[in-house]
C-alpha cells in the first residue's frame, strides 16, 4: 500500500482529503504543519507528498528543502497544493503545483501518480 | 560688491532657476518668497500665484504635522537639515509626492532668516510602490478566499461520494454541510469587509499597506 502524506494547516482541508483519498487503498499520513511533516518524513517512507505552501510552523518550502537535502531518496511525487500565487511558474523536478481550490485536479493527479507507481512495479 | 560676489550671485540665480528639481525660499511662517520654474511646473501654479500662498496650504493634511515638527526642530537647532517624503496638492487638486529637503539659513547673529527647500517629484516612484502594494494586497485576499473555497469544493465532493453509497450516512453528510456553511461564511466575511472598505473609505486615500493588516485581522477573527 502506498504512503501519502497530507499536510495543511487548515484541518478541514486535511480531513476532506482523507475522506476522498481513502477510497484509493492508500495509507494516509495527515499532518498540520511543515515541522510535523518533517518529523513524519524522518521515520516513514512516503511515496506521495501533498503539501500546502504557507503554514505558520514550517512552510511547504521547508519540507521540500528537507527532502532535497536529507541525502535519501526523494518521494515519487511532491505536490504543492496551495493558494499561494507566487508558486505559479514554480518548476522543480518531481514537484507539481496545483492551485487551490482545484480539488478535482489534485485528486486526478494523485490517482494518476498511483496508477503510474502501480505500473512501475 | 566685488566681481566675485556678482559671479556667485549669478551662479546662485542660475542654479536656482534652471535646477531640474523644484527649489524655493520660504519664510519662517511658511510663505513662498521665491520659487523656481521646476516647482511651478510640478505644482501647476505661476510664480505670482505661488507668492500669494504658503506651504501649509499646498501640503496634504496627512503630512502637515510631520513637516511642522521638523520645522520646529530646525528652528530649535535640534537638527541642521531634514528630508521628508510628503504629499503636495497640485493646482488641479491631484496629489503630487515630493521628496523635500530643507535647510535653515541664519543671519550673522544666528537668528533664523528663511528656509531653502528642494523638492523632487517622486510621484511616479510612489505610484509604482502603491501598485506593488495593491498587487500584494490582491494576492493576499485571493489567498484568503481560496482556502475556504477549497473546503467548499472538498466537502461538495465528499457529500457527492457519500450519496453514491448504498446507505448514505446522513449524520456525516450533515456535518459536512455545516463545514461547507462555515466556509461560505468565511468568504462572506471577507467580501463584507472588502465592500465595507469601499463604501466607507472612498473619501480617503486607499493605502493597501495600512488596510491589509486590518483586513487580515478581521478575516481571522471571522
Amino acid at each position: 500500500m502506498r504512503n501519502i502524506l497530507i499536510c495543511d494547516d487548515e484541518r478541514e482541508i486535511v480531513e476532506g482529503l482523507l475522506i476522498l483519498l481513502k477510497q484509493h487503498e492508500v495509507n494516509l499520513l495527515p499532518c498540520y504543519s511543515g515541522d510535523e511533516a518533517i518529523s513524519i518524513l524522518k521515520i516513514e517512507s512516503v511515496d506521495i507528498v501533498v503539501c500546502d505552501f504557507m503554514m505558520p510552523d514550517g512552510t511547504g518550502e521547508d519540507v521540500l528543502k528537507y527532502l532535497r537535502t536529507r541525502g535519501e531518496s526523494f518521494p515519487e511525487s511532491f505536490i504543492f497544493f496551495s493558494a499561494h500565487f507566487n508558486l505559479l511558474g514554480f518548476s522543480q523536478p518531481s514537484v507539481t503545483v496545483i492551485p487551490k481550490p482545484e480539488i478535482r485536479n489534485l485528486i486526478a493527479t494523485v490517482k494518476s501518480e498511483l496508477l503510474r507507481l502501480k505500473e512501475k512495479n | 560688491m566685488n566681481s566675485n560676489s556678482v559671479t556667485d550671485d549669478v551662479l546662485f540665480e542660475s542654479a536656482f532657476h534652471f535646477a531640474a528639481i523644484g527649489m524655493a525660499i520660504v519664510s519662517l511662517e511658511g510663505k513662498w518668497l521665491k520659487v523656481n520654474s521646476s516647482l511651478c511646473r510640478m505644482l501647476g501654479y505661476t510664480n505670482d500665484e505661488f507668492l500669494a500662498l504658503d506651504f501649509q496650504r499646498l501640503t496634504h493634511p496627512g503630512d502637515l504635522e510631520a513637516d511642522l515638527k521638523q520645522v520646529k526642530a530646525l528652528l530649535e537647532r535640534e537638527i541642521d537639515t531634514y528630508q521628508l517624503e510628503k504629499r503636495y496638492f497640485h493646482k488641479s487638486g491631484s496629489v503630487v509626492w515630493g521628496l523635500l529637503s530643507v535647510s535653515l539659513i541664519r543671519d550673522d547673529e544666528g537668528a533664523p532668516k528663511f528656509f531653502i527647500s528642494q523638492i523632487q517629484d517622486i510621484t511616479s516612484l510612489k505610484d509604482g510602490e502603491r501598485l506593488k502594494a495593491l498587487l500584494r494586497f490582491s494576492i493576499q485576499v485571493a489567498h484568503e478566499i481560496n482556502n475556504p473555497l477549497t473546503i467548499i469544493s472538498l466537502n461538495a465532493q465528499t457529500i457527492h461520494h457519500w450519496l453514491t453509497l448504498p446507505a448514505p450516512d446522513l449524520e456525516k453528510i450533515g456535518q459536512s454541510l455545516s463545514v461547507l456553511q462555515h466556509a461560505t461564511e468565511r468568504i462572506s466575511a471577507i467580501t463584507k469587509t472588502m465592500s465595507g472598505l469601499t463604501l466607507e473609505k472612498t473619501n480617503i486615500e486607499f493605502d493597501p499597506e495600512r488596510v491589509l493588516p486590518l483586513l487580515l485581522k478581521s478575516f481571522h477573527e471571522g
